[in-house]
């Protein structure tokens, strides 16, 4: 097999031991790698129902064909697991030598089982694994914790680490990497916690097998070239994802004050211009050439790497517009490894909730000094508050009651993304419709819809854009898997990803083999929601309630009095639906599952829910 | 006529300023203002009020036009 190594490294944490299995090129060819390949094992070895807390549930660490080759910003890492946030499964990418680590100790897969008894990590180093007490990392932030271990294997080490959010399993933990990256927002974090595994660290001396590693290499470099080149004329790393802040806020699409506004005059203040004009360091993944990665100085000092959806959800969402402590906060998400969009919605909840008299409390909006407070409080599940905003938005609405879960903002448990859809139809249905919750990374047509479209409407094409990007997304992006930036951000031609492949694999893919893929993935990753809920319906690919509340529509502004409407937005899901070939609950029919490869995984499905023929 | 521009993320850079009034001739659509800033080549996503506006829209005196790059999300 040529692209894939073929092994999987399966370690059981409970009783220290290891093993190396294999997985088939027809496998490989089925699910191409990353999501693709996380999310067939998980559904092949997961009971429904397990607890995701549990020894049970399984933590995968996966790449793809072209992982850890020098290629245009190919040195993204999947991390997988059932998710303890929305109890499907759940997945997230970040930029870590670990890819490159991992596929030269020969691995594409390592699935974490069981449990450790206590606290430790484990240091794979080609064929060796090796079980280490984690006693002078564990009760420590992300930074410190990368660093003892940076000193330890040197600074090109691949290495995996929770901070303190993951050790005591707030739900919207996640996994951090050095180079000041994070990924896996549907709680992956809180999975490894769960496990007591603090950190893994990856080191590998071997070749990556390549069907024509000369041709491979001759073109990973001269694209890395171009692409850098790109991005250096056309300037969109010098503000990066925060560049898009300023446009939200024109387009009244900002999130501000639990997302019931969507526009404030101080917005400014977080923009693009001026996180760029206060940076003090520039950071971003291995084997990128545009890298995005902008630290700031916050209040206390410290170095804090911002992106959009940091500024958008623990800036204006919050109502704090000082550059300095929206860094502060953002710089504590990552130390104590959470994420920080679920926690910005988790406070601007907690804050909305306390204002609307759904429970008592002494946070306002705006409170930066207090917000801090009580992100430290949900990092370490201090007292009842610090509970009950560690479980994040939905729980909490459910604990208080009062019709709150209206405006908790979040869709199948996992919170938005900082784009406000209170009237932006076909976003709030790329978040609706998500595999893994409301996240941006699996569909972002807000552009779309302004450029090609009316934004009020809810016309047939939104809902195809919203499959097509979905399909796009899982089948390259998550599962080659890559960083989706210099394709849409620079403008880098999609069919160079075939290429790619082929080029690692031998295989003579087109951009349409990916797109069947990924629609088989998503179909798939409907199937694993429909069995954990065999009476899903509809309802589960609503966005919040509130955005179909005239109460809540803007009293002023270019959207002033304009608000979701529930039969136009069905009208949309059913064409998404129809698009799919799902029933009229959201279920996929057995023929659309047949058609996709999936007669084994129908059949299964149906002995756990009710699956119409088609 | 004259209208409002403000421009987004590497556009401001390119062009040289974030939000500038821009003298037009009557009856200019958005593509000559486009044409006239130089970026009329570039993947765009144009809006007025929070409304997306095509290439061939008039425009009007005093008006306010977003020009933003295209984005992915962040
Ligand atoms: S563009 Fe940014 S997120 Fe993408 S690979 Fe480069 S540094 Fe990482």
């Amino acid at each position: 097999m040529k692209g894939w190594t073929g092994n999987i490294l399966r370690i059981n944490l409970t009783d220290k031991t290891f093993k190396i299995d294999h997985f088939t090129e027809e496998f490989a060819q089925k699910w191409i790698g990353g999501r693709g390949f996380a999310l067939k094992i998980l559904w092949d070895e997961l009971k429904p129902g397990i607890d995701p807390l549990g020894p049970d549930n399984k933590l995968l660490v996966v790449q793809g064909p072209i992982s850890g080759v020098p290629m245009p910003n190919s040195g993204k890492t999947i991390v997988a697991a059932k998710s303890p946030l929305t109890g499907t499964y759940g997945d997230g990418n970040l930029g870590t030598h670990v890819t490159i680590q991992m596929r030269k100790a020969g691995y594409d897969i390592l699935i974490f089982e069981g449990k450790l008894a206590s606290p430790g990590y484990v240091y794979i180093q080609d064929d060796k694994v090796e079980f280490f007490p984690a006693n002078e990392i564990w009760g420590k932030g992300s930074y410190d914790a990368q660093a003892w271990l940076e000193t330890k294997y040197g600074k090109t080490a691949g290495i995996l680490s929770i901070g303190q959010g993951g050790e005591n399993q707030v739900l919207y933990a996640i996994i951090r990497s050095m180079e000041g990256r994070a990924g896996g927002r549907p709680g992956i974090g809180a999975v490894m916690g769960s496990k007591n595994l603090k950190a893994i660290v990856v080191k590998g001396t071997k070749e990556i097998p390549l069907a024509d590693p000369k041709a491979m290499k001759e073109r990973g470099v001269g694209d890395l070239k171009k692409v850098g080149a790109m991005d250096k004329s056309s300037k969109w790393s010098v503000q990066g994802t925060n560049a898009v802040l300023s446009w939200c806020n024109e387009m009244w699409a900002l999130p501000v004050r639990n997302m019931r506004f969507s526009h404030h005059e101080e917005a400014w203040k977080l923009d693009g211009q001026r996180t760029s004009e206060a940076r003090v360091a520039t950071y971003g993944c291995p084997h990128c050439t545009m890298r995005c990665g902008i630290a700031i100085r916050d209040k206390e000092g410290h170095e804090s790497e911002i992106d959009y959806e940091n500024v958008g959800m623990l800036g204006p969402n919050l109502e704090i517009f000082d550059l300095k402590q929206m860094a502060s906060l953002n710089y504590m998400c990552d130390d104590f490894g959470v994420d920080t969009i679920s926690a910005g919605s988790a406070l601007s909840f907690y804050a909305d909730a306390i204002d609307q008299g759904a429970t008592k409390g002494d946070f306002k909006f705006g409170d930066a000094e207090r917000a801090k407070e009580l992100l430290r409080m949900a990092a370490l599940r201090e007292g009842v508050v610090g509970n009950l905003l560690a479980d994040g938005s939905l729980r909490m609405a459910r604990k208080f009651g009062h019709d709150s879960e209206a405006y908790a903002i979040q869709c199948k448990g996992l919170d938005l993304s900082a784009y406000n859809c209170k009237y932006v139809p076909g976003q709030a249905l790329a978040f609706g419709t998500s595999g893994i919750g409301a996240h941006h990374k699996e569909a972002w047509i807000i552009t779309y819809e302004l450029k090609h479209s009316e934004r009020g409407a809810y016309g047939r094409d939104k809902a195809q854009k919203v499959v097509d990007l979905q399909r796009i997304r899982s089948s390259i992006f998550e599962s080659l898997p890559i960083c989706r930036f210099p394709w849409i951000e620079l403008g880098w031609d999609l069919k160079n990803y075939p290429e790619y492949f082929n080029l690692a694999t031998g295989s003579n893919w087109t951009l349409e083999d990916f797109t069947n893929t990924g629609d088989r993935i998503y179909s798939l990753l409907r199937a694993f929601w429909v069995r954990e809920n065999p009476k899903t319906d509809r309802t589960a690919d609503y966005p919040p309630r509130i955005y179909f509340d005239p109460a809540n529509a803007e009293k002023e502004g270019p959207t002033a009095g304009k608000h979701l409407e529930y039969d136009k937005y069905d009208a949309l899901l059913d064409h998404y639906y129809d698009i799919r070939g799902w029933d009229k609950r959201g279920v996929p029919t057995r023929k659309s599952m047949e058609k996709l490869g999936l007669a084994e995984e129908a059949e299964q499905l149906s002995k756990l829910a009710e699956v119409a023929p088609g | 006529m004259r209208i409002q521009v403000k421009l987004i993320g590497q556009f401001s850079l390119k062009c040289g300023f974030t939000e500038k009034d821009v003298e037009l001739p009557d009856a200019s659509t958005v593509a000559d203002a486009l044409k006239k800033l130089g970026l009329k080549d570039l993947p765009y996503v144009a809006s007025i009020g929070g409304h997306g506006v095509k290439d061939e829209a008039p425009l009007k005196d005093g008006e306010r036009l977003v020009v933003s790059p295209v984005f992915s999300g962040g």
